[in-house]
């Protein structure tokens, strides 16, 4: 069994390196727009799974043997639109989208987590369709305006190819944690 | 969440409008926290330029293989090839120096204003933005090198792109086939002088607003005109791939094939725009002085 901060910090390092990898010269061009959106996959899985996660880097946000009164939901969304700005430069977007995007995605995981931990794996995979593809809605508008970026299917196919490997995604999570769950 | 979600939009807002500034060339216009953006975003390049180095390996690892997996009389024979395209390049380049050294000479005659590039340097290409719908790449040079925003840059075949963003080791480059990006160009052929633009396709550029009456045949060799100063004149952008004219439009349709390797992750030459008097008179005294050593 892996220790829970280290495993999720190696996780959120291989999604970053995995959302700039670029595809072989040969690869078809549609491929390129069907690429799962790594980091969402994983900022949604950590969400989830907040807390047993709360070593490592991401001690900061709890507090500590006090009853959490918001507290912790408010640390966990302003930390995520933070590390927006580090995405934002990565994937050259403007200042301000990825955070926004995360923290959104965040706060309604957070403010809905009792319900969610219901769900059968359908229904979080038709959850994971439905924000991811909202989320590409938005980067695609911004894009659009900023960079006059045309609109196309790429937001249906991200959300999609993101849906489709949130499965592997979770079960390979889990199964490296020996088996944990949600708590 | 709320304040969250309207400081993003602000943010958008103000970065948006400062990188439209950049690109267009107008660095020296921004201010306030458009600049202060600017900074950060420089500052923050440097931070990301690991995980397109990690990104990159598989590929560097796998070129590695190659080289080691290379029999002997392959190897031969490149070192061969490469011994004779270096004498090539050799004989070209005495003939270029002392060209450059007489038409210095011949400017400052003529009172003209001389236009020189100055110094290239080699760069790296360490990554390439996931966005199939964005052309552009991350170069492992920055403003320590002496890159700074609207530096042109080369390959070995043509006009590659240009630097929009720059941080301490690495900078932004946008490519000639971005959506964004226009060139002044002329034809090599006739002189005409036109805007080639990009339109977010890796193997083509259009020419825009081209009179249905211009002299423009497929084959033609599309040149930078040096116009506006940001790129260097002479360089090849492309050659024409299709022209059409139609009843209906008074403008030529062209389109042209980048002659820029675009797609190839290498190395690239990052320019500097052209020097002032003084320093290409110095150039042509050097590139004489030059041409003469090498006889």
């Amino acid at each position: 069994m892996v220790s829970n901060g280290l495993f999720m910090t190696a996780l959120i390092a291989t999604s970053l390196v995995f959302s700039v990898f670029h595809l072989p010269q040969a690869a078809p061009d549609w491929l390129g727009y069907c690429r799962p959106e790594w980091i969402l996959l994983t900022l949604i899985l950590w969400v989830q799974y907040i807390p047993a996660y709360r070593g490592g880097l991401f001690a900061l946000m709890f507090t500590k043997n006090a009853s959490d009164d918001g507290t912790t939901a408010r640390r966990v969304l302003v930390v995520l639109w933070g590390l927006g700005f580090y995405l934002d430069t990565l994937l050259g977007d403007p200042f301000g989208l990825n955070g926004a995007i995360c923290a959104s995605i965040a706060f309604y995981l957070l403010r809905f987590r009792d319900r969610l931990q219901m769900q059968t794996l359908l229904q979080q995979m038709i959850m994971i369709f439905i924000m991811i593809f909202l989320a590409e809605i938005v980067r695609t508008y911004v894009r659009n305006s900023v960079t006059g970026q045309p609109w196309g299917l790429q937001p249906l196919a991200v959300a999609g190819s993101s849906m489709l490997f949130w499965p592997l995604y979770m079960l390979t999570a889990e199964r490296m944690l020996g088996g944990q769950r949600r708590t | 969440m709320v304040t969250l979600l309207v400081m993003s939009g602000v943010l958008v807002w103000l970065d948006s409008s400062g990188r439209r500034l950049v690109q267009s060339g107008s660095v020296d216009r921004l201010e306030g926290t458009a600049k202060g953006l600017w900074h950060i975003r420089g500052s923050a390049l440097s931070l990301v330029a690991p995980v397109y180095r990690i990104a990159k390996a598989p590929y560097v690892f796998y070129d590695l293989m190659s080289d080691i997996s290379s029999d002997r009389q392959s190897l031969l024979q490149q070192r061969e090839h490469l011994n004779t395209r270096l004498l090539h390049l050799e004989e070209s380049q005495q003939r270029i120096l002392y060209l450059q050294a007489e038409n210095a000479r011949l400017r400052q005659l003529l009172g003209s204003k001389a236009q020189l590039p100055s110094q290239a340097m080699i760069a790296e290409i360490i990554g390439v933005p996931p966005d199939p719908e964005r052309a552009a790449v991350i170069i492992d040079k920055g403003q320590a090198d002496g890159v700074l925003p609207g530096h042109a840059v080369v390959d070995a075949q043509g006009l590659f792109g240009q630097v929009v963003d720059v941080s301490n080791s690495t900078s932004w480059v946008i490519l000639i086939t971005d959506r964004e990006h226009a060139i002044p160009a002329r034809n090599s052929r006739t002189g005409v002088r036109m805007i080639v633009g990009g339109i977010g396709i890796s193997d083509r550029l259009v020419l825009e607003d081209l009179p249905a009456s211009t002299d423009l045949q497929e084959g033609d060799l599309i040149e930078t005109s040096g116009l506006g100063g940001r790129f260097p004149p002479g360089y090849p952008v492309g050659s024409v791939a299709t022209v059409e004219a139609t009843q209906d439009s008074p403008y030529l349709q062209a389109s042209l094939e980048p002659t820029a390797a675009l797609l190839k992750i290498g190395h690239v030459l990052v320019i500097a725009p052209a020097a002032t008097d003084n320093e290409a008179a110095d150039f042509g005294e050097t590139a004489l002085s030059a041409a003469k050593d090498a006889g």
